[in-house]
């Protein structure tokens, strides 16, 4: 499996602790038969002077949004217009203070011939499969306390054929009140204005490559993926956010820093992120944080990992395709997602001498990305 | 193992044995041992075995049997430290963490916590010098070669039981090697001897680090995984099969010089009675406390700093071993030196204080700086390089000479049981809270040491400052009774 960790953060004034609601799916939805499928996940983080709502929406390009809010603003979700993949179907009673999120419209199969492990324009051949391809199932939701919630949504499905057991992408996303820090590798730093996302690709072994009904290989030894040899994952990611946009400006920035001090990451001593101009210029603003760490084996091993590489070189976004038109992001954005605060770029997993993803027995890997710009504040660099 | 070259430098004591040597106040000890002459008649060389490099009584035959010498252990000190060289290929290769990791070293130290006391009893009584230096060899280069063999079938197991069969060969091999020098060199070149065999030591380290990974590199073409990581190790073990060889060769050549110079075989001389170590001094347990707790913080560092470099410092393979070899290449050239200084200032307590100073310095910058590693690990091999030079005598100094080999080896045994145990706690320490922790870890041990060290260093700079005003006073004050100024300072003495 490959398990990769985010935490998705937006700095709303002093991080006060928030009271965090429990997961409502599908919330507002009635009548409909797709309310009994997963479409959006909503928890809201109620602090002393603003809220912060956690969107979630599976369908289409799985998006991840932190939206900040006046109190007692309410989430309106239009939900015919909703399942028709219409603009501005989600709204709030009063215009958002702040937006930030993500989304992924895609994985990426590829061919890492020279075993880099890294995508880049050069690369081939590859195999683009669209999130519209998979079907999700919300497997358990976590609400022990009013300052926690976690989800944890799994797929079901793969072009309308159920995958084998153990073949899946699994996302478990959180939402926090307090400030603290992650319970499992790599015990990222989060704060009552972030939410925790972890991605795990487990034994994604799929043939894409086959016309008929065989497109999934149940086989647990494996030395390649679809007829590639040297298989790796990627995936798109597009990152987003309600700031005004100065062209001449850059919105959204990869950085990168190293710390003395990787305790709480054992053998990590980067941390990775990504930044909006408010949050570089004011300390407003949304951010993405992460170690640069993939684990292959759920007791997250640093023996047993890999990279995730970033392509630091951004840009906009210039087309919304169709898993993105499916997804919340474009619910929320409508048309204006286009000349938004956009940027786009692809991640890739693996490094030199790891033996790619389809490696020995049991194809692991684990993504762990953690969005929090108070780590740097709270996690001294010595 | 002062492959911990702990062996080669307790080869200091045969040193002190048959040359004069100062303990910290100057004061010259002789002492003789070495082979005995047997009467009778001379033996008359002629043709070709009386040329110089066949005839005993020449030099040069000497000093081919030195070349034998310097090779003989090479092979065990460049096949020590494959694991350091290797240590993320094998961590990879095998699918192993680094608490496993760790546990190649540290099985090779687990033996000898007990062969130190009686690798020098096994070559005089049981097998012999020649006979003795070839078994210990063979074992040598027999573990190598079971622990590449583990690597060739992925089993992790068969290289641990290799790396343990390694151990009982490589440090008993390293009392043979000193035996053969005394034997040689008594009351000749010894000294620079020993410096030579010691820097031999140091470059077949450093020939590890900085070779290994070409050699994996190249033998990746042809082969994959952990088989590459066998072979590669397999091709390190030809070093030992050469380092057999010499010995073979060594032991041809001492047996024609003990016929024609009518010589005993050589023995240890060491006297091994472990009821002496319950009359040990409190500062020996003192002395063997701070040898442990030195070496632990620069022999499992040392192995596991590969993985370090490349994490923290963002270096290649090849370039993290080259600075994990440079405390060695440094210490092949910084001993004999280190040594002559501590000869002629003694003081060897003050030299040890300072050799560790630095050292919690070094680690201090590789902890909490981005400083080039290169720079700490420079400075780190010339303190150890010191302290190696003023510690191992210091025992010598307080123990009387028929209770030196127990001493020494218990000292040995103490660092080998400290570095088996600290080299699987460092790996277990690395995989649940990273190397910040694990080099605070080895600066607490550093620390440990100048807090057992700062009452001696404080006593022996204070003697020094009242001697110094002694000296002073009386010719100030025209003090002309010796006696007194004898009183005053064994007074502070005792009351210290």
């Amino acid at each position: 499996m490959l398990r990769w960790r985010l935490l998705l953060m937006v700095m709303a004034g002093m991080t006060t602790a928030r009271n965090v609601s429990q997961p409502d799916v599908n919330p507002q939805c009635e009548g409909l038969p797709e309310c009994e499928e997963p479409w959006l996940i909503h928890v809201v983080a109620t602090g002393n002077n603003d809220s912060i709502h956690h969107l979630w929406g599976i369908h289409g390009a799985p998006s991840f949004l932190v939206v900040t809010t006046s109190l007692d603003t309410g989430l309106n979700v239009t939900w015919t217009d909703f399942i028709k993949f219409s603009p501005l179907s989600v709204t709030f009673d009063e215009k958002p203070i702040h937006i930030f999120g993500f989304s992924i419209p895609n994985l990426i199969l590829f061919d890492d011939t020279d075993d880099s492990g890294t995508l880049d324009n050069s690369t081939e051949p590859y195999i683009v499969v669209p999130m519209t391809n998979f079907y999700w199932e919300i497997k358990e939701v976590f609400n022990e306390s009013t300052r926690e919630s976690a989800v944890l949504m799994e797929t079901t499905k793969f072009q309308d054929k159920p995958l084998p057991m153990e073949t899946k992408i699994s996302f478990q996303i959180a939402a926090y009140g307090l400030e603290g820090r992650s319970t499992v590798l790599p015990h990222l730093l989060r704060t009552p204005n972030s939410a925790q996302f972890d991605m795990v690709l487990d034994h994604l072994v799929l043939n894409l490559n086959t016309t008929d009904d065989e497109i999934l290989m149940e086989v647990k030894e494996t030395t390649d993926i679809s007829g590639f040899k040297k298989a790796r994952w990627a995936m798109d990611l597009i990152i987003f956010s309600s700031e005004p946009l100065n062209e001449e400006e850059k919105g959204i920035e990869f950085s990168t820093e190293k710390s003395l001090d990787d305790e709480n990451t054992p053998g990590v001593f980067h941390l990775d992120q990504i930044t909006t101009k408010l949050a570089r210029t004011t300390k407003q603003g949304g951010y993405m944080q992460w170690r640069p760490v993939s684990y292959l084996s759920s007791d997250r091993d640093i023996n047993l990992s890999t990279d995730p590489n970033i392509d630091g070189n951004f840009t906009s976004l210039t087309e919304i395709s169709i898993a993105l038109e499916e997804s919340l992001a474009y619910a929320v954005f409508g048309d204006k997602l286009e000349s938004a605060m956009t940027a786009q770029t692809k991640v890739s997993f693996g490094q030199k001498k790891d033996k790619f993803y389809a490696a020995k027995t049991t194809p692991h890997g684990l993504l762990a990305l953690d969005m929090d710009r108070h780590q740097r504040k709270l996690s001294p660099r010595w | 193992m002062e492959k911990s070259t702990g062996s080669h430098d307790s080869s200091l004591e045969e040193e002190r044995e048959v040359t004069p040597s100062t303990d910290v106040n100057g004061v010259t000890e002789h002492h003789e041992d070495g082979p005995t002459e047997q009467e009778g008649e001379e033996v008359v060389l002629t043709g070709c075995g009386a040329s110089a490099c066949c005839n005993p009584q020449r030099g040069l035959y000497r000093f081919i049997g030195l070349l034998f010498m310097c090779f003989l252990s090479f092979g065990s000190y460049f096949c020590y430290d494959t694991p350091g060289a290797l240590q993320d290929h094998i961590k990879e290769d095998m699918e192993v963490n680094t608490t496993q990791f760790a546990s190649l070293y540290s099985l090779y130290s687990w033996p000898n916590v007990v062969l130190c006391f009686i690798g020098g009893f096994l070559i005089d009584r049981i097998f012999g010098i020649r006979w003795g230096t070839i078994i210990f060899s063979s074992l040598v280069t027999l573990g190598q070669f079971i622990y590449s063999l583990g690597g060739i079938v992925d089993q992790f197991w068969l290289m641990q039981f290799g790396r343990f069969v390694f151990g009982i060969g490589g440090e008993s091999l390293a009392v043979a090697q000193n035996i053969y020098t005394v034997s040689w060199f008594k009351g000749k070149e010894l000294n620079t001897v020993f410096g030579l065999l010691l820097s031999m030591a140091r470059v077949g380290s450093t020939v590890n680090f900085l070779t290994m990974i070409p050699i994996y590199n190249w033998v990746n073409n042809f082969a994959d995984g952990y088989r590459t990581l066998g072979i590669s190790l397999m091709l390190a073990g030809i070093t030992c099969v050469f380092s057999l060889a010499c010995a073979i060769i060594l032991g041809l050549l001492d047996k024609r010089r003990s016929e024609v110079l009518r010589l005993d075989s050589a023995k240890s001389g060491e006297k091994v009675r472990l009821s002496d170590v319950l009359s040990f001094p409190l500062s020996f347990w003192l002395l063997s406390i701070i040898c442990v707790s030195y070496y632990v913080a620069i022999f499992p560092f040392i192995g596991l700093a590969k993985v370090f470099f490349m994490r923290k410092f963002d270096l290649d393979d090849t370039t993290s071993n080259a600075v994990s070899s440079i405390v060695y290449i440094i210490s092949a050239f910084a001993s004999p030196l280190m040594g002559f200084v501590v000869d002629r200032t003694g003081r060897n307590i003050l030299w040890v204080f300072i050799a560790v100073i630095f050292s919690l310095g070094c680690h201090a910058m590789l902890t909490f700086t981005f400083i080039n590693p290169f720079i700490p690990m420079s400075i780190l091999g010339l303190a150890y390089s010191l302290l190696a030079s003023a510690l191992w005598p210091m025992v010598s100094l307080i123990i009387p000479e028929h209770q030196l080999g127990t001493a020494y080896g218990m000292m040995q045994s103490v660092q080998n049981l400290g570095l088996a145990l600290i080299s699987m706690l460092a790996g277990l320490i690395v995989d649940k809270k990273g190397y910040l922790v694990l080099e605070i870890f080895y600066m607490v041990w550093l620390c440990d040491i100048c807090w057992r060290h700062r009452c001696e260093v404080l006593k022996q700079q204070v003697q020094h400052c009242l001697k110094i005003v002694i000296n002073v006073s009386t010719v100030l004050l025209g003090m002309p009774n010796q006696s007194f100024k004898i009183l005053i300072f064994n007074h502070y003495l005792s009351s210290s």
